[in-house]
C-alpha cells in the first residue's frame, strides 16, 4: 500500500452529452479525453492550460463532482469509482476544493463561523466546543485575526483576499490529504495573488498535502509547483518539473505559450510577438491526429493530422505527446 | 526571444517632441452611495501624448475605470461631483454641454473598448451593423453602403475576416468579439481610444495575438491609446508612458522604460515586485494590507498605511514632485531639499 | 439570515410609504384580534346567520351612525325604551277578582330632523287563558294625545305601529310613521322635536298575569357600519371579515409560495425525471383556469372557505411561480458555493434546505407580502360571484349582498364603500410594504 501514489489518474475520460431539443444525441464534449498522471503524497502539481482545455473538468472529476465515462482514479491505491457511499463521504473529507471566485464560493447568507463549521458538522464533529477550536485554529493559521471579529462577518464584508483565505481554510479544516485549487487567484488583484499562493504553498508544506494547482498562468506556476502538466484540448501534452518545462519546453504548444507571456519590460512594445494564430479547437469535434496540428508550425503532414501521437519521455522525467520526439 | 521585428513606419514614441492628445487638470469624479461619498477620481492631472500609449496601472477599486468614465462622461445616476478640466484639441471639453459632448466628442474624438466586450454587443443585431451605427448616427458617412465599406476596412485592420460581416455576435468567439469591439472603437477615426482591460478575459495566446494587432494599428494609424489595466506584464506590450493609480490618485507618471527599470513611488516598487516573472528567476513578493476603501479616506498619503518607507511627512497629502525630468511622483520621499 | 432581516428592518425605516403600510397592516391585525376576542366565533356565525329574534330591534338598511357627524345632518338614531327601564313608569292597581290594571308610560326624546323608519312594540305578557287587554295612547311633546289602538295581546305580541294605516285619519292623512312625529299642519311634514310618550293602559284578568312592553323607534342610522336588508349590523361582518381575510390570504400565500419554492428547488436539484414531472404538471396546471375550477367546486361540492383555500393552494403549488423559482434556482444550483458544498460532502437535503432555499428566500419575502392582498381580493371575488362561505361573514359576502340588493341604486353607498375601503386599504398596506421590501431585498431595483 505504501508505494501507491496519493492519487493516480489513468486514461481518464470525462465527456458530456450534448442534446438537441433535450432528447436527441447531438455530440459529446470531450472535455477530458484520455488523461493519465500521478500525484505523490505531499507533492504540488500544476495543471496549466487555456480556458476550455478541460482542466477544470479534470479537477472536478478528481473531486467526484463529475463522473468519468471511462478510466480510473485511484486514491491511495483504491479505485474511487467503486467506493461505497460511506467511503465516498470519507474521500470527500480527505479532499479539499478551492475555487476561482472566492465570493461565489462562500454562501452569502452564512457568516464565517458557519461557513467553516459546515464541513465539520457534515463529517460528524458533534461537539460545538471542538468545532469552535478547529475554526479558531484555522483562522490563526490563515492570519485572519482577531477571530472573534472575523467569525461573525459575512462574505461581502471581507476583501477578496480574505474571502479566498476563508475558502482555503474551509478546504483544509478537515485535514485533507489532497487539495485541488482551480484557478485560486485569477480573480484576485495582482498584489494579493502572491500572498494567497504563498499561503497555499505554506499550507501544502506544513500539512504535507498533495496539491493540484489548476491555472492558465504559467508565470505563477514557476514559484509554487513541483511538477507541471500542460493540457491542450482535453489531453495532457507535456509534463515535466516546472523549471525544466520553462527552460526547455518540448511541445510546440508549450513553446508558444511560454513565448506569449511577457515579463514587464519596455522593449516589449517595440516588436511583435510570435504567436500561433487561430483558436483552440472545439472539444465536440477535435481535429484528428494531434489536436494542436492546425496551429502548429512544425506540423508533419500525413502524420500529425492523422494519428494521435504517443506519450514519449525523451528526457528523463520530461514527458511529451508529440510526433517530433518519436 | 522569438520576436519578429517589423519596420516601424510611424512610431512617434521615438520622436523627441510630442504634443498632447488629451490633458486633464484637477479632474474629480465622486459618487454618492449609502456608505458615503466615494471619491473615485481625485484631482487627477495627466496627459496622453499624441500617438503614444499611456497605461493606467492600478488594482481593482483604485478608480481607474471611473477615470475612463470621467473622460467619456459616462456618468452613473449617483454622480455627486464631476469637475476639473479636460483639454482635447485645444478646447476644454468639460465646458461642453451634454449634447455637444455627445455629438462632438464621444466616439468621434474619444472612443472606448469596454471591459468584457463579449457582453457589450446586442445579441440580435449583426455585429457589423452595430459597428456602423456610430458612423450613421454622427453623419460621418453619406450612405449605409459607405458605412459598411468603412466597417470592412476596420475589420481588415483588426484582423476580423471579411466573411464575419454578416454574422451575429454569438457566431463570434471571445477573441473575435474583442477584435470587433476594437473595430467599433476605431471606426469613427477617433483621436483617443480608451481600452478598459481589453484582454484580461481572454486566453493567453489570443491575448498575445490581440496585443500584436493593437501594436500594428498603433504603428499604422498613429492613434493614441489609453490602456487601463491591472496586468503589469501585458501592459508592457504597448506602453510608452505609465501612470500608476492608487486610491483615486495618480501616484506616479513616467515613461515606460524608466518605470519598468526603476519605479520611484514605494507603491510602484512593490507593485513591480509582486509581478510573477516567467523568464527571470525572481520570487515575487506580495504587498501587505489592502487599499483603503474609497469612501472612508483620511487625510495624508493614502498609501502610508502599507508603505515601508513611511515617515512623519506622510500625515499630509504629498504634492507631485518631479525628481527627474519627465517623471512625476506623488510622494514625500522626493521632496527637494 | 437574521443579520439580513435585522438590516432590512433598519432599512425599512427609510421608506415612509412602508411605515405607513406597516401601520395599516398593524391596525388591520389589531382589528382582527379585537374582533375574534369581542365576538367569539360561534356568536359571529349565529349573528350572521340572522336567527329569528336576533336582529328584531335593528332597523333595516340603516346608514352608519357616524352619518350624523356631517354638519347639518341629524337623522334619527335607533331609540328603544322598555317598561323595565328606570325611566319608564309602571303602575299596577289591583281591581279584585284577580283583575289588575297595569299602566305603563314609556317616555323618549326625539330630537332629530328626520322621521324614523319603523315603530314597533314588543309585548311580553304572561297569562294562562285570558289575554290581557291594552289600549295605547301616543303623547306628543305639544300635549296632543292620539289613541292608537285597543286590543287584546298574545304572549309575544308585536304591534307594528308604523303599519297601522287606519291611524291616518287622526294624523292629518299621513302614514303613522310621519303623522305621529310631525308638527301639526306643517307642509311638507316637519318633525316636532321633544319628549314623546306612549302610555299603555293594560288590563290583565288573571292572578299571576304579567305585562311588559318595549318600544323601538327604528332610526335611519345604526351602529358603526349600518345595517343590511336583513337588519344585520354590518359592523359584525366587517370586523369578522378582517381575521378571515387575513388568515385566508396568509395561508394561501404560504401554501402557494413556500411549497412552490420548495418543489421548484427539488426539481432543479434532482433534475431528470423529477424535474420533468414537476414541469409537466405545472404546465398542465397553468392551462387550467383557476377561477372556473373554483366556481365548479363551489357549485357542485362545497362553498366552504377552507375547501376553497385548499383548492387555491393545490392549484397554486404548481403555478407559474414554479417557473420563476426554477429559473432562479437553476442559477443558484450553478453557484460555486454549492459545488463546494458537494465537494465537502453535503447531502441533497442539506444542500436544498441550507444552501439553496436561503439564497432565494429574500426574493420570496416581498413577493409573499404582495401576494397576500391578491388572495384577499380572490376571496372577495369568489364571494361576489356567490361562492362565498355559507356561514362566515366576509367582506366579499357583504359586497355580494349589496350587489344583490342593488344598494348603489337605492343610495346605500355605505354598504359597498365600507367593505371596498377595507379591501383597498388591505391591498394598499401590503403593497406598500411589499414594494419597499422588494427594494431592500433586491438591491438591483434601488436607484440612488
Amino acid at each position: 500500500m505504501n508505494d501507491n501514489p496519493l492519487l493516480s489518474v489513468n486514461n481518464l475520460r470525462t465527456w458530456f452529452e450534448l442534446r438537441k431539443w433535450g432528447f436527441f444525441h447531438a455530440g459529446r464534449v470531450k472535455a477530458v479525453d484520455g488523461v493519465s498522471f500521478d500525484v505523490e503524497k505531499g507533492e504540488s502539481v500544476a495543471i496549466v492550460g487555456e480556458s476550455g482545455c478541460g482542466k477544470s473538468t479534470l479537477a472536478r472529476t478528481i473531486l467526484q463532482l463529475y463522473q468519468p465515462v471511462s478510466g480510473a482514479i485511484a486514491f491511495k491505491g483504491e479505485n474511487i469509482s467503486r467506493f461505497s457511499k460511506e467511503k465516498l463521504q470519507s474521500y470527500r473529507a480527505k479532499t479539499g476544493y478551492i475555487q476561482q471566485d472566492p465570493y461565489g464560493a462562500l454562501a452569502p447568507f452564512m457568516n464565517v463561523r458557519k461557513i467553516l463549521e459546515e464541513p465539520l458538522i457534515i463529517h460528524g464533529v458533534k461537539k460545538s466546543a471542538r468545532r469552535r477550536r478547529a475554526v479558531e485554529e484555522t483562522l490563526y493559521e490563515l492570519n485572519l485575526t482577531p477571530p472573534e471579529e472575523i467569525l461573525s462577518k459575512y462574505p461581502h464584508m471581507l476583501s477578496g483576499g480574505q474571502q479566498q483565505r476563508i475558502v482555503i481554510g474551509r478546504a483544509r479544516i478537515l485535514e485533507p490529504d489532497l487539495i485541488v485549487a482551480d484557478e485560486p487567484v485569477s480573480m484576485l488583484d495582482a498584489s494579493v495573488r502572491i500572498e494567497i499562493l504563498q499561503l497555499l504553498k505554506k499550507v501544502q508544506k506544513t500539512d504535507g498535502v498533495g496539491l493540484i494547482y489548476v491555472t492558465h498562468d504559467l508565470s505563477t506556476v514557476r514559484y509554487f509547483s513541483d511538477k507541471t502538466l500542460v493540457m491542450y484540448a482535453g489531453r495532457i501534452i507535456e509534463q515535466a518539473p516546472v523549471k525544466e518545462l520553462i527552460s526547455n519546453p518540448l511541445h510546440p504548444y508549450t513553446k508558444a505559450l511560454i513565448n506569449a507571456i511577457p515579463d514587464p519590460d519596455a522593449v516589449n512594445a517595440n516588436s511583435l510577438r510570435k504567436v500561433p494564430s487561430g483558436e483552440a479547437p472545439s472539444l465536440v469535434s477535435p481535429p484528428p491526429g494531434c489536436r494542436f496540428h492546425p496551429r502548429c508550425e512544425n506540423c508533419i503532414e500525413g502524420l500529425c493530422d492523422v494519428k494521435l501521437p504517443k506519450d514519449r519521455e525523451p528526457i528523463s522525467g520530461h514527458k511529451v505527446e508529440c510526433w517530433l520526439y518519436e | 526571444m522569438n520576436k519578429v521585428n517589423i519596420i516601424m513606419k510611424n512610431n512617434p514614441g521615438k520622436n523627441t517632441k510630442v504634443s498632447s492628445a488629451l490633458r486633464t487638470h484637477g479632474l474629480n469624479l465622486n459618487f454618492q452611495t449609502q456608505k458615503g461619498i466615494i471619491r473615485a477620481v481625485e484631482n487627477v492631472d495627466f496627459e496622453l501624448k499624441d500617438g503614444h500609449t499611456t497605461v493606467i496601472l492600478g488594482e481593482s477599486g483604485c478608480g481607474k475605470s471611473s477615470l475612463a468614465r470621467a473622460l467619456l462622461r459616462l456618468l452613473p445616476n449617483n454622480t455627486a461631483n464631476y469637475d476639473g478640466e479636460v483639454w482635447l484639441g485645444g478646447r476644454n471639453i468639460m465646458e461642453f454641454s451634454d449634447s455637444q459632448f455627445r455629438t462632438q466628442v464621444r466616439w468621434i474624438k474619444i472612443s472606448l473598448v469596454p471591459q468584457a466586450a463579449m457582453n457589450s454587443f446586442n445579441p440580435v443585431t449583426k455585429i457589423a451593423k452595430q459597428i456602423a451605427e456610430p458612423l450613421l448616427v454622427h453623419g460621418k458617412v453619406r450612405s449605409k453602403k459607405e458605412a459598411m465599406r468603412k466597417v470592412s476596412e476596420v475589420f481588415d485592420l483588426v484582423g476580423v475576416p471579411q466573411d464575419f460581416i454578416g454574422r451575429y455576435p454569438f457566431e463570434f468567439s471571445g477573441g473575435m468579439q474583442q477584435r470587433a469591439a476594437i473595430a467599433m472603437a476605431l471606426v469613427a477615426d477617433p483621436d483617443v481610444i480608451i481600452m478598459d482591460e481589453p484582454t484580461s478575459a481572454l486566453d493567453l495566446l489570443t491575448q498575445a495575438n490581440i496585443m500584436n494587432t493593437l501594436k500594428k494599428i498603433k504603428w499604422e494609424t498613429g492613434v493614441t491609446y489609453m490602456l487601463i489595466t491591472h496586468d503589469v506584464s501585458t501592459s508592457s506590450e504597448l506602453a510608452d508612458d505609465i501612470a500608476v493609480m492608487y486610491a483615486a490618485w495618480i501616484v506616479e507618471r513616467a515613461e515606460a522604460k524608466d518605470f519598468f527599470d526603476n519605479p520611484l513611488h514605494p507603491y510602484s516598487k512593490m507593485l513591480m515586485d509582486s509581478v510573477p516573472r516567467l523568464h527571470a528567476d525572481k520570487t515575487p513578493r506580495s504587498i501587505p494590507g489592502t487599499p483603503p476603501p474609497l469612501y472612508e479616506m483620511q487625510g495624508g498619503c493614502r498609501f502610508a498605511a502599507r508603505c515601508p518607507e513611511r515617515h512623519n511627512d506622510c500625515d499630509r497629502e504629498p504634492p507631485v514632485f518631479e525628481p527627474q525630468p519627465g517623471r512625476k511622483v506623488k510622494c514625500w520621499l522626493y521632496k527637494r531639499n | 439570515m437574521p443579520d439580513q432581516i435585522k438590516a432590512a428592518i433598519q432599512e425599512i425605516k427609510n421608506y415612509p410609504s412602508a411605515i405607513f403600510g406597516i401601520c395599516i397592516i398593524l391596525s388591520l391585525f389589531s382589528l382582527a384580534v379585537y374582533s375574534v376576542i369581542a365576538i367569539p366565533y360561534q356568536d359571529a356565525i349565529t349573528l350572521w346567520r340572522a336567527d329569528v329574534g336576533i336582529w328584531d330591534r335593528t332597523p333595516r338598511n340603516a346608514r352608519p351612525a357616524w352619518f350624523n357627524w356631517v354638519p347639518g345632518v341629524n337623522l334619527p338614531q335607533n331609540i328603544s325604551s322598555s317598561s323595565q327601564s328606570p325611566q319608564a313608569k309602571k303602575e299596577i292597581t289591583d281591581l279584585g277578582n284577580g283583575m289588575s290594571r297595569i299602566v305603563i308610560e314609556l317616555p323618549f326624546r326625539f330630537d332629530y330632523d328626520g322621521f324614523p323608519k319603523e315603530i314597533t312594540l314588543f309585548f311580553d305578557a304572561e297569562y294562562t287563558e285570558t289575554r290581557p287587554w291594552v289600549s295605547l295612547v301616543w303623547h306628543t311633546p305639544d300635549g296632543r294625545e292620539i289613541d292608537i289602538v285597543e286590543q287584546s295581546i298574545r304572549e309575544q305580541e308585536r304591534l307594528r305601529i308604523s303599519q297601522m294605516e287606519d291611524l291616518r285619519e287622526n294624523l292629518f292623512g299621513y302614514r303613522p310613521l310621519i303623522g305621529l312625529f310631525m308638527k301639526p299642519e306643517s307642509e311638507p311634514p316637519d318633525v316636532k322635536k321633544g319628549e314623546y310618550k306612549l302610555t299603555v293602559d293594560g288590563l290583565v284578568f288573571e292572578e299571576d298575569a304579567q305585562l311588559d312592553v318595549d318600544i323601538v323607534v327604528y332610526g335611519q342610522l345604526y351602529g358603526a357600519a349600518g345595517t343590511d336588508h336583513r337588519r344585520r349590523s354590518l359592523a359584525v361582518a366587517l370586523m369578522w371579515g378582517t381575521p378571515i381575510a387575513l388568515a385566508f390570504a396568509f395561508l394561501a400565500a404560504v401554501g402557494s409560495t413556500l411549497t412552490t419554492m420548495f418543489i421548484a428547488a427539488v426539481g432543479v436539484w434532482f433534475g431528470g425525471i423529477i424535474d420533468a414531472t414537476i414541469q409537466r404538471i405545472t404546465e398542465v396546471n397553468m392551462i387550467l383556469p383557476a377561477l372556473p375550477i373554483m366556481i365548479m367546486v363551489g357549485i357542485l361540492y362545497s362553498r366552504s372557505i377552507w375547501v376553497m383555500l385548499a383548492i387555491i393552494i393545490i392549484l397554486g403549488i404548481f403555478s407559474a411561480g414554479i417557473k420563476t423559482y426554477r429559473a432562479v434556482f437553476l442559477q443558484v444550483k450553478e453557484a460555486p458555493y454549492i459545488e463546494a458544498a458537494r465537494a465537502y460532502g453535503a447531502g441533497n437535503l442539506r444542500i436544498l434546505i441550507k444552501y439553496m432555499i436561503p439564497k432565494v428566500l429574500p426574493m420570496l419575502v416581498p413577493q409573499f407580502v404582495v401576494l397576500i392582498p391578491s388572495f384577499v381580493f380572490l376571496e372577495a371575488t369568489l364571494a361576489i360571484l356567490g361562492l362565498g362561505d355559507p356561514l362566515l361573514p366576509t367582506w366579499g359576502k357583504v359586497l355580494n349582498d349589496a350587489h344583490q340588493q342593488d344598494a348603489l341604486l337605492s343610495g346605500q353607498y355605505y354598504w359597498v364603500l365600507l367593505p371596498a375601503f377595507l379591501l383597498i386599504t388591505t391591498g394598499f398596506g401590503f403593497a406598500m410594504v411589499g414594494f419597499a421590501l422588494d427594494r431592500i431585498f433586491n438591491p438591483r431595483l434601488k436607484s440612488y
